[in-house]
């Protein structure tokens, strides 16, 4: 059977999610039951189900598609996850006007654009015509920071 | 008749016609950013209501519900960003379309097919108030089961070409909705003692995620390798001629079809019926290879389903008084601060007032048209903006769009989560809209097994099952429509072979 090496890789990825989503399962025993149905009973006929699926993925054969030629890992998308990791840590702490500056910013720059006048510029401006939209007219309140 | 006449009167004045045409405006700029959707719209305007008359009233939310739900396709076909949980499915054929250089037509199909499903749940719903609205207190928990389940069968449909990867995305989508409490003993799930999961994930942090930050991870790379959409030159939408229809007018009366009929029962939304739709066209297409490549059955089954719901959903609102979603309960609170009282009543008492709504939508579906044309124009100056400063302006939309729905920074963080988890698994080949369906669907679902389990008592499964026929025809729909994609693909694998 010509298997691929990706969905071995991934069916035992979805095979160790089961099996620690079965752990979160476990220890609850004395919960209120209904009818005999323990409300975890649903979540575990579902993992259980994920757990079979882990299994038929590693023995898949996968296709080739034209997305494959471009890299999985690379610098700019690494950037890319750790800068929106940072910028949901950090919007309700530095609040949005800075975080959502400089996360237009370090966008722009992880996406190679080296123009930094108009960056900063345009970052800016859309930055203050947003939260104007969002603090008047949608009459949402953005976050201004708690450590200030 | 005398009512009927009486009421497209009260609906064409000029204050109601203008009050329709703002809402539709409103709505459809809401809907286009991501994130933000049908219920903010209508919450903002509900206060801009009080001293209006209520038929004024009444056109101004619909024309925003009515806007809201076809303004997310722009964002869909443009920036392959979903404004909306139910354009999630416009972007799959949407964007590659655009990326062909054929935006305009692409937005022409979304909005004749949004218009086109629009006007006919309308008529349905002139017709067969009534009886459409006795039809829908028929579904117990047994029918709405079968249901939800006939809804997951779509799974298989949209994960051709990756079975076993759909079904696993699928699957977390329904563990995605276990997330908090359980629904018949509140015991907490998966909340890994975070207090900010305790109520449970809402819907819009993980569309976005799913569909617009991964798509930003997605092109920090592919702005390499691959073209971007071009701003559109001339005109910003181009309807599809009559003989571009030919083949397709079956598919667009079946969707506009499952979206009315999606509508009327309560619980479900706009979201479910594109899913269901996109999943029926994928399954019985003679297009259905070229789905994901730019075909426009997909774009007509996901936006006449979806925008048809807007009419079902006024079916329980109107005869029953019983809201379907927020949206519907905003729009039900509207009546009651005008005076009127949704339900048995309001069609005995003021039939003006329920057909001067039925007629207010008609004209909101007509007017979004010129109001699609005002938004994708403006859109269009987006996309003129270099792409690194355009997606920075996407993440932060995103955001914003995640956590204006509650006003929670867990939202925040849930999207950042999803969108990243998605990318990677966008990159292994899992497809992306059985996630958003699983999730979609999962809390209904499991409730509905409880409420059944409940129901059931000392019976047989057996005897409870048959008890229902409109269950039974549900149950056999959804085995069908499991069984007949592997069967189709098995008698075509065998013509193949014999043709050799």
């Amino acid at each position: 059977m010509n298997l691929s090496r990706s969905n071995i890789f991934n069916g035992i990825f979805v095979l160790f999610v089961s099996v620690l989503l079965f752990f979160r399962t476990t220890g609850k025993e004395d919960a209120f039951t209904t009818e005999g149905i323990h409300p975890m009973d649903y979540p575990r006929a579902l993992i259980f189900l994920l757990f079979i699926l882990g299994i038929l993925i590693a023995f898949t054969k996968s296709k080739k598609t034209e997305e494959d030629r471009i890299p999985i890992v690379t610098r700019r998308t690494i950037s890319m996850c750790i800068s929106l990791i940072f910028f949901a840590i950090l919007f309700e702490k530095i609040g949005f006007a800075l975080c959502a500056f400089g996360g237009m910013m370090l966008c722009g720059i992880i996406m190679g654009y080296r123009r930094f006048v108009l960056l900063t510029c345009v970052s800016a401006i859309s930055c203050a015509c947003i939260w104007i939209v969002f603090t008047y007219v949608l009459k949402i309140p953005l976050p201004t920071g708690t450590i200030w | 008749m005398e009512i009927i006449i009486n009421a497209i009167m009260e609906a064409f004045t000029p204050l109601t016609v203008g009050m329709n045409f703002l809402g539709v405006l409103v709505g459809m700029l809401i809907g286009a950013l991501p994130g933000l959707g049908s219920v903010v719209g209508i919450s903002i305007c509900l206060p801009f209501t009080y001293g209006m008359h209520s038929s004024a009233a009444i056109a101004l939310l619909l024309g925003v519900y009515a806007g809201s739900v076809s303004g997310g396709s722009i964002a869909s076909v443009l920036l392959n960003t979903p404004g909306t949980p139910q354009a999630a499915c416009t972007a799959l054929d949407g964007h590659p379309m655009a990326k062909q250089g054929k935006s305009a037509q692409a937005l022409g199909w979304c909005f004749a097919a949004s218009i086109l499903g629009g006007l006919f749940s309308c008529v349905v719903l002139i017709l067969a108030t009534p009886t459409l609205a006795a039809f829908a207190l028929e579904f117990g928990a047994l029918e709405t089961f079968a249901l939800i389940l006939m809804g997951l069968t779509c799974i298989s449909s949209v994960s051709a070409g990756a079975q076993a990867k759909g079904l696993a995305a699928g699957v977390i989508g329904l563990l995605l909705a276990c997330i908090g409490p359980s629904p018949f003993s509140s015991l907490q799930r998966f909340t890994f003692g975070l207090f900010g999961l305790s109520g449970g994930i809402d819907l819009v942090p993980v569309i976005v995620g799913v569909f617009a930050l991964s798509e930003v991870i997605v092109r920090a790379e592919s702005i390499l390798y691959e073209k971007r959409v071009e701003a559109m030159k001339g005109g910003a939408i181009i309807l599809p001629g009559l003989r571009e229809w030919s083949g397709r007018v079956a598919l667009l009366i079946k969707s506009s079809a499952i979206g009315t009929f999606v509508g009327i029962m309560p619980g479900t939304g706009a979201a479910t019926a594109s899913f269901l739709s996109y999943g029926e066209a994928k399954r019985s297409s003679p297009r259905r290879e070229k789905f994901g490549t730019g075909e426009p059955d997909s774009i007509i089954a996901a936006e006449s389903a979806n925008n048809a719901v807007t009419g079902g959903a006024l079916v329980p609102t109107l005869a029953l008084g019983i809201p379907g979603d927020p949206v519907t309960a905003i729009l039900l609170a509207t009546f009651a601060i005008h005076g009127l009282s949704p339900g048995v009543r309001l069609m005995a008492e003021s039939p003006e007032v329920v057909y001067c709504s039925f007629v207010t939508l008609i004209i909101a579906n007509v007017f979004l048209y010129p109001t699609g044309k005002i938004t994708a124009k403006l859109f269009n100056y987006l996309l003129r903006l270099p792409e690194p400063i355009l997606m920075g302006v996407v993440v932060v939309l995103c955001i914003l769009g995640a956590y204006g729905s509650r006003g929670n920074s867990v939202d925040v963080i849930v999207t950042v989560i999803s969108g990243i988890a998605a990318y990677f698994m966008r990159r292994q080949g899992y497809p992306m809209p059985p996630i958003v369906i699983g999730f979609v669907l999962g809390q209904q679902f499991e409730l509905s097994i409880g409420q059944m389990i409940l129901f059931k008592g000392d019976q047989s499964w057996l005897f409870y099952i048959l008890s229902s026929p409109l269950a039974c025809i549900l149950f056999l729909i959804a085995l069908i429509l499991i069984i007949l994609p592997h069967f189709s693909n098995y008698m075509s694998k065998k013509k193949i072979t014999s043709d050799i």
